[in-house]
């Protein structure tokens, strides 16, 4: 198994009028091709900014302020700006959340399909569309030749989701980034979405980025999991063992506040409070104002990401959590 | 003894651009006192307007709905007045449903504005307060603007706000599905207690099926405008006797996947209601569709409104056809 | 009211606008009374004086007509004639088109369509050839050209909250009220009206130019306010035909138009933000306003 995408201790802020939020703090986290790694976590924590970064699509408002993010080897924050497109361009395919806004509403889907062929392989016209019903077919669209002349709107949302995969793979991307993929659509039509992933995932052997809120997609589909709160992981390893076994307070409350474990008429054993305001995380360790298991330590002393047997956790009582 | 709240025959069909779409499909539905029933379906299945029929935000073009007997909307002036106090909502995105220029203590006590002999004057305040640490907020919160809020803090200003009307019934739509897992279970925690201490009856929607299934005594599934299953809720999600509720519960992604399991993959997408089939509306994506299905509407029978009821779930797993390549 | 103040403090634009404004209001206020006599003596050994002509007393500060009266009383008492004009004209149609703008936005159907026909008409309609010809038929009286411009001006008042009201609608606090049993009257009281004022409060504040313009060309014409009545419009036109010879019998009258619209404006959107909680931070923050996202280098 080869590395597809690694990124390195990455670090994104940004700027507001009332002063610097760090968003993203020294993230790190490698994908094989052919894995999938899940970014897990709850709205603000940073999941969203770090794929942006990763994909060089951040609101200018943000800045990656440190890190690297290795694609194949080569580290493209270090480019320039046309040597990215030019190497990340094909290597990285990104599916968004909202297929209705990141689709053009005027123009046919089969044009938008065919794009990445006219820019990155300098294909004809005709070609280019050839090309995209082939694409098009594969990812399920039903008769893909006439289906090329429509519109957005006339798709509905899964066949949007699909054309926004057939892009995203065109060019057989070694790492695919996707974005809550499947958050907006029903959960028939989200099986489908997550399975057309994972076979084209395997098919051509990519390494799958899932960023996602729900915990049940990433104990379904992803191999690797990182848990990110308030900016940076506090937890990684394999999804079965983190998920079975989590070494993280937080992880710990995450999975105990999914309903499906619980009886009807018990209480979810939830996590006091809400996420922290980026503007004012907590010192020391971001979580201890939620932690049952906060002490001194938390407040002055910033746990590290420690790794032991394949796994990692950002806790100073991880190994009492693991002992337990 | 009458149910709390019942509905008969519900049709709404609304009217865009030509196209004549209906939501509602003939709907049949009771809630009992201090019970929770399970609303699940995807989107356009009309679960939302079903939810503002039994408001009265919307009128239906068929059917009855009555609340302890009574039809509300035969009722008028001080009498509608007093039923508008017994049914209350909790909408689905605390950001929309909180006026932004009203602070928390003035959007609580909104109700009393319209229902006056409710709660003195001079208790109003003393009342909020109580209201707040009922939901988990302090008093203190009660001069504060909702964007001042999170989103769960937001949420459990809603449900205050209705429960400031000391209600019978609560339709909560979505009430959990704009907020984090932590801050989830945090108000169906909340959810619970109330309906422990106040009796309060929940029509609980939602297309999460884990949180209705932990939710809620009874379950009802919709699919393009028609209820098509309804039983207790352990019962439904054991042995669902529906296709369309077998295949949504195998779609439904769990935390602990069943080793060697198979799953239901549907084939396609929810019909536009505008044009949906004819006899049963999920005949276009069964498998075990025949020709009965679309000449006969299936009529609701032990808790399935099906022409081929699975038995048992084996059966189902060996039929479906789904897991293709 | 003393922290509206203490906002007020911290924008120094708005300061100044408000500044601006009490003047005017002063003016128009104690400005008849006071310079009621001077400002229609005539003296035509004083005929045409340039501006700080100081040698013959304060009066002719910002010079003389051509009849030799002083421009500076002139503007303070045509203060009070332009005010008791542009002022009830602008709130009459406020008032009028924002009521009926909500009503119409919130009950939709066949109010909203019978109201948005009648604002096409009004709108198609040239308002000054509205105004002509009612103001040639009745007489043309302060109160006629009130209603007049009230009139002609509604429409957009009418269009602008019927916009909101309809947006508004939709939104789910205001199905929540619904399910209270609140009446629509009240509804729309508490949750359009608030939301809406802002809005149509910067639209009144742009929109008194366009009346004070109206009224000066309705004077110009001959049908507006009568000599010797005074109004700033009424100074523009009469200035106008001097404007070679001595500028500013034209040009001050015109600068306070300017001035009193401008200071309007910039307190109507001062006002927007000052009186929605959701905004109010920002004025707090300093700088924040005109700066709101930081570039990156």
């Amino acid at each position: 198994m080869t590395t597809s995408l690694e990124v390195e201790g990455l670090s994104v802020d940004i700027h507001t009028p009332t002063g610097v939020l760090h968003v993203v703090r020294d993230v790190s986290f490698s994908v094989g091709s052919g894995r999938t790694l899940a970014l897990l976590g709850e709205s603000g924590c940073g999941k969203s900014m770090t794929a942006q970064a990763v994909a060089g699509l951040l609101d200018p408002v943000a800045e990656v302020v440190g890190g690297a993010v290795r694609l194949d080897g080569t580290d493209v924050l270090e480019l320039d700006h046309t040597a990215r497109r030019a190497l990340a361009g094909p290597g990285l395919g990104v599916v968004f959340q909202d297929a209705l806004t990141t689709l053009n509403p005027v123009q046919q889907v089969g044009a938008q399909v065919a794009e990445p062929f006219r820019i990155h392989e300098r294909m004809g016209r005709k070609a280019a569309r050839e090309r995209a019903v082939e694409l098009m077919e594969r990812v399920g669209i039903p008769e893909p030749r006439a289906r090329a002349r429509a519109y957005p709107h006339q798709f509905s949302g899964g066949m949007r989701q699909r054309l926004l995969i057939a892009m995203a793979v065109a060019l057989r991307p070694s790492v695919l980034l996707a974005d809550e993929p499947t958050t907006a659509l029903d959960v028939t039509v989200q099986a489908q979405i997550m399975r057309l992933l994972a076979d084209l995932r395997a098919e051509r052997s990519m390494a799958l980025v899932l960023i996602t809120h729900d915990l049940a997609v990433v104990a379904e589909q992803a191999d690797e999991v990182a848990v990110m709160y308030a900016g940076s992981i506090v937890e990684t390893g394999p999804v079965r063992e983190v998920f079975d076994r989590p070494r993280h307070p937080y992880t710990r409350g995450l999975l105990s506040s999914v309903p499906a474990g619980a009886a009807k008429g018990e209480p979810l054993r939830s996590i006091e409070g809400s996420p922290p305001d980026l503007a004012a995380v907590p010192s020391g360790c971001a979580f201890r104002t939620r932690c049952p298991l906060a002490a001194e330590i938390c407040e002055s002393e910033t746990p590290a990401l420690l790794e032991v047997d394949g796994r990692a956790a950002a806790c100073h009582f991880a190994k009492e959590l693991t002992d337990a | 003894m009458p149910e709390l709240l019942e509905a008969r025959g519900l049709v709404k069909t609304f009217r865009a651009s030509g196209h004549r779409l209906r939501a509602l499909d003939g709907v049949d539905l009771h809630l009992g006192k201090g019970e929770t029933l399970g609303l699940v379906g995807e989107s356009g299945c009309g679960k939302s307007t079903l939810a503002r029929t039994l408001l009265m935000l919307e009128r239906p073009d068929e059917g009855t709905v009555r609340f302890s007997g009574v039809d509300p909307f035969a009722l008028r002036g001080a009498e509608l007045l007093s039923w508008r106090r017994r049914v209350q909502m909790v909408f689905q995105d605390p950001f929309g449903s909180l006026n932004p220029r009203l602070t928390a203590a003035e959007l609580i006590g909104e109700p009393w504005r319209t229902h006056r002999d409710l709660v003195p004057s001079r208790r109003r305040a003393a009342r909020v307060d109580e209201l707040l640490e009922l939901v988990g907020l302090r008093a203190t919160d009660a001069r504060r603007y909702p964007q001042e809020f999170s989103g769960g803090q937001r949420q459990r200003i809603g449900i205050a706000r209705a429960l400031a009307s000391e209600p019978d019934v609560i339709v909560c739509d979505e009430p959990v599905s704009a907020l984090d897992l932590s801050v989830q279970a945090q108000v169906l925690n909340l959810l619970a207690d109330l309906q422990r201490e106040l009796g309060v009856a929940y029509l609980f929607i939602s297309h999460d099926l884990s949180v209705v299934r932990h939710v809620a005594d009874r379950v009802a599934v919709m699919y393009l405008g028609r209820v098509i299953e309804t039983g207790p809720t352990e019962e439904v999600f054991a042995r669902p006797r529906h296709p369309y509720t077998a295949a949504l519960l195998s779609a439904a992604p769990s935390l602990v996947p069943v080793e060697g399991a198979r799953e239901i993959v549907l084939t396609g997408e929810v019909p536009s209601p505008v044009d949906p089939p004819s006899g049963c509306r999920f005949r276009t994506r069964c498998w075990l569709a025949q020709d009965v299905c679309a000449q006969v509407r299936p009529p609701m029978e032990h808790g399935a409104a099906c022409h081929f009821p699975l038995v048992d779930n084996d059966a189902v797993v060996a039929s479906a056809p789904a897991n293709q390549p | 009211m003393s922290r509206v103040l203490s906002l007020l403090g911290k924008d120094r634009f708005a300061a100044v606008a408000a500044v601006v404004l009490a003047l005017v209001v002063l003016c128009a206020l104690f400005g008849p009374p006071l310079l009621g006599a001077l400002a229609v003596e005539q003296n035509l050994r004083a005929v045409n004086l340039p501006p700080l002509s100081l040698d013959r007393g304060w009066a002719f500060v910002l010079g003389s007509d051509s009849l030799g009266r002083s421009v500076a009383a002139r503007l303070v008492v045509a203060a009070g004639t332009t005010m008791a004009v542009a002022v009830p004209a602008v709130l009459l149609s406020l008032v009028v088109g924002s009521l009926w703008g909500m009503w119409a936005g919130y009950h939709r159907g066949w109010r909203e369509t019978v109201s948005m026909r009648i604002a096409d008409v009004i709108l198609s309609f040239p308002s000054l050839l509205l105004a002509v010809v009612v103001l040639y038929v009745f007489t043309p009286g302060i109160a006629n050209i009130i209603a007049v411009l009230a009139i002609a001006r509604i429409p957009i008042y009418l269009r602008t909250a019927r916009a909101e009201a309809v947006e508004l609608r939709s939104r789910l606090f205001v199905d929540a009220a619904r399910t209270f049993g609140t009446k629509d009257s009240t509804i729309i009281r508490r949750h359009i009206l608030p939301i809406v004022a802002p809005t149509l409060l910067t639209v009144a504040a742009v929109d008194f130019c366009f009346v004070m313009l109206t009224e000066s060309s309705l004077s110009f014409l001959g049908i507006g306010i009568q000599p010797p009545g005074m109004s700033w419009g009424l100074m523009v036109a009469q200035g106008r035909q001097e404007l070679r010879t001595a500028w500013w019998i034209a040009v001050f009258p015109g600068l306070a138009i300017v001035l009193t619209t401008v200071s309007a404006t910039v307190l109507a959107a001062w006002a927007r933000i000052a009186f929605d909680p959701a905004q109010r931070w920002r004025l707090t923050v300093p700088g924040a306003r005109k700066r709101s996202v930081e570039p990156t280098p």
